[in-house]
């Protein structure tokens, strides 16, 4: 039941990531343009316009196989929370914050874009760790019988 | 390979996500760069009117010089007919 969560989980980052790492590609261009625009980015824009794509398509491979899905969790945690730490700053430190996100994300407002996130980084933490337990719990398993004697 | 099945279907639902366009937008997508025309005089910087596009739709860098002391242009939307859309967040640029 564990590892079922952790697939549903694994799933919905992937259909996440998968879906926005496409459209920063598909529209490369003005994703360039608007990290051009940001204050924070200006200086990295070139570098930040491939690497987040990239960045988020290797976490969907990570995440699509099993024996790396929980580094893919933890990735996922961890690259949301760098978005979400980012618009938190432009928000409280920029007077322009031209939205960087893809698609349909696009269409939420602020808040709701750092409440979306939130329930991702939750979700992708819950997974992980649901997925720590049941490694833990087959290690443990593992030891027990490794110390059943042959006879 | 049933261990795969929902990450594949994930992936392929989002790649087909892709072949729809979305438009609709609550904050700002694409921000434009826009030269203030009437330069040095202040008095016009709330008025779209006095505004440009730089170069190539906008893309290109506003040319302002180090400095507070004048209005030199504004990052800001497009309101669709290529002047600013000040009623938005924008970011003001300065020169001397």
């Amino acid at each position: 039941m564990r590892n079922m969560k952790s697939e549903i989980i694994a799933a919905l980052l992937i259909l996440l990531f998968a879906y926005t790492a496409f459209q920063k590609f598909i529209g490369h261009g003005t994703f360039l343009n608007t990290l051009h625009n940001s204050a924070l980015l200006r200086p990295v824009a070139i570098f930040v316009s491939w690497s987040v794509p990239i960045t988020e398509l290797a976490i969907v491979c990570l995440l699509l196989f099993p024996l790396l899905r929980k580094i893919g969790l933890l990735c996922s945690a961890v690259l949301l929370t760098v978005f979400t730490i980012y618009i938190v700053c432009m928000l409280l430190f920029s007077s322009s914050l031209p939205c960087t996100c893809g698609g349909i994300i696009s269409s939420l407002s602020w808040k709701q874009h750092i409440l979306f996130n939130i329930i991702f980084i939750g979700l992708a933490l819950y997974g992980w760790y649901s997925m720590r337990e049941t490694s833990d719990t087959n290690n443990n398993i593992a030891i027990r019988r490794s110390q059943t004697p042959v006879t | 390979m049933k261990k795969y099945l929902l990450g594949f279907i994930a992936l392929v639902t989002a790649i087909t996500l892709n072949s729809f366009t979305v438009k609709t937008s609550k904050h700002p997508t694409i921000t434009k760069n826009f030269t203030y025309t009437a330069y040095p005089n202040d008095s016009h910087a709330s008025d779209p009117n006095y505004y440009t596009l730089t170069g190539h739709d906008g893309t290109d860098d506003l040319d302002c010089p180090d400095g507070n002391s004048h209005r030199c242009g504004v990052i800001a939307q497009d309101d669709g007919t290529g002047l600013p859309d000040l009623t938005q967040a924008f970011t003001i640029v300065t020169r001397n």
